[in-house]
């Protein structure tokens, strides 16, 4: 008796046919890095497993487009790492591929199932949060754009309705110029999750976008905080304020990983360290005129 | 469509298979129990180890956690389609030349995560060489064996300068 059934649709209609009444008996698998994972040490124990690999309208495209690029549901972590425009205009984002297990778990793994998975230490969400990412989804009644932000809400949960499906995520170009990182702090380099991930953007003399993941149930923007830490690229002192501010938006938990209390430490350092390096990378005039 | 088995055909080690295969059979337990290929370890189970890395289309997987109906139409390489006609390739020999092989459980995985390494990059710096091998462990040799093993392989592979071309 096989532990659970798979099928393997080729196409969006027959997979529609197939989803969920209940999303806890039928799962969707791209590379099957978490899913897998999750029925063997008994996290789910799902009846069914619908493939998206052989579905002949998604695709594993990265896509330039004339405003953004464009990631299609079957792109590999590692095909992000790996490119060039990806490399120079979504540096945090090729950066936190970079970091998410290992080359074999990254030629499986891919971008869309690590948001669909929504975990508060997912990699890849730091840096969509910060390039303003909108998820694409795709189900029976039609298609609808969602902001990442709005999109994962809460650990393992997120906006897709039954029988929905991620078609692809697309990252609008940051402004000319503009530098972005992505700093994990980890036990151990590679192959273990984040215990800290900040991503940041900076552009022009005074734009700086943050976001902080494993410090909440979902990674978290510090809106409020972006002004302040955007005037503290010329003033330490507002600088100071403003990584006060986006720590006083996390929410960590003590877990195995880690405490309460070193999270909320550790998550300044890396807020700040992210800055850094992201205005490092940023060609901004008005920064090296400053 | 959602049968218990299904038929899939795929090229392993550069012939082609056709093997009906459980729906939830990972790769690396048909290769080990329907194929016979005990090259391919398995240890952690769960993705973290690289025992059981073999080569989808010339990039490596833990074939622990890939079904193995997702290879139907791909080309996998195993340890054993690594030697060409009983001919170790050159990685196997700087493995065995550096004393890199302990017990030899992982040394599977370190040789198929080196030959996707080497097939891209030729002249990896010890930096991309650590990264391509990340998830390989081994609780043997201690890893300095290894990457010396890597570099020898790299430069045996490298046409000499003046030679061919
Ligand atoms: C050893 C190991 C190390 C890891 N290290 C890290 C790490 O450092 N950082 C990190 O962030 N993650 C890590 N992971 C987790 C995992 O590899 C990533 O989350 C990966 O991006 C998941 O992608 P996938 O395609 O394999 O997802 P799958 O396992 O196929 O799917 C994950 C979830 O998303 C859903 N899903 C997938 N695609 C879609 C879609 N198109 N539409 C709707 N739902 C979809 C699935 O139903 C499932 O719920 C690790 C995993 C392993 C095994
Ligand atoms: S046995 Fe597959 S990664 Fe360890
Ligand atoms: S040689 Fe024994 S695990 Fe590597």
């Amino acid at each position: 008796m096989a532990q659970f059934r798979v099928a393997a649709p080729r196409t969006l209609d027959e997979a529609f046919s197939l989803l969920p009444i209940q999303d806890r008996d039928v799962k969707l698998v791209a590379g099957g890095t978490d899913v897998l994972i999750h029925i063997r040490a008994g996290k789910s124990a799902p009846k069914r497993l619908v493939l998206l690999s052989k579905i002949s309208e998604l695709d594993d495209d990265i896509r330039v487009t004339d405003t953004g690029i464009r990631i299609g549901a079957l792109a590999r972590l590692s095909d992000v790492v790996r490119h060039p425009v990806v490399l120079a205009r979504f540096t945090a984002l090729a950066e936190a591929a970079a970091q998410i297990g290992s080359e074999q778990i990254r030629n499986r793994g891919t971008v869309c199932g690590n948001v669909a998975n929504a975990s508060p230490a997912g990699d890849t969400l730091p840096p969509l949060y910060v390039f303003d990412a909108v998820v694409n989804l795709i189900g029976p009644n039609g298609r609808r754009a969602v902001p990442i932000a709005a999109f994962v809400q809460a650990p393992g949960r997120t906006d897709l309705a039954a029988g929905e499906l991620i078609e692809s995520i697309v990252c609008p170009f940051p402004p000319d110029g503009a530098g972005s990182g992505y700093i994990k702090l980890a036990r151990r380099a590679g192959i273990d999750i984040s215990t800290v991930g900040a991503a940041a953007m900076v552009c022009d003399a005074d734009t700086v976008r943050l976001a902080l993941g494993a410090v909440g149930p979902t990674p978290i923007r510090p809106l409020a905080a972006e002004p302040l830490l955007g005037a503290g690229l010329r003033d330490d002192e507002a600088f100071d304020r403003g990584i006060t501010a986006a720590a006083e938006a996390t929410t960590p938990i003590s877990d195995i990983r880690a405490s309460r209390d070193y999270r909320l430490a550790m998550v300044q350092v890396m807020a700040r360290e992210a800055i850094r390096l992201s205005q490092q990378r940023s060609t901004s005039k008005d920064r090296v005129q400053a | 469509m959602t049968a218990d088995t299904f038929d899939i055909t795929f090229t392993l080690n550069g012939l082609r298979k056709s093997i009906a295969v459980r729906t939830d059979a990972m790769l690396a337990e048909v290769l080990r129990e329907n194929l016979g290929l005990l090259g391919t370890k398995v240890s952690c189970n769960e993705g973290e180890c690289g025992a059981c890395t073999v080569l989808i289309d010339g990039r490596t997987a833990n074939s622990c956690i890939v079904l193995a109906l997702e290879v139907d139409g791909c080309a996998v390489t195993t340890i054993e389609g690594v030697a060409v006609g009983g001919v170790l390739h050159p990685i196997q020999e700087s493995f065995i030349e550096e004393g890199a092989v302990h017990c030899g459980y992982c040394t599977p995985g370190m040789i198929l995560s080196t030959k996707a390494l080497l097939d891209h990059n030729p002249d990896p710096t010890t930096g991309e060489v650590r990264k391509a091998l990340e998830g390989n462990l081994c609780r043997c040799t201690g890893y300095n064996r290894i990457l010396k093993a890597v570099s020898r392989a790299a430069e045996k592979l490298r046409p000499t300068p003046g030679a061919g071309e």
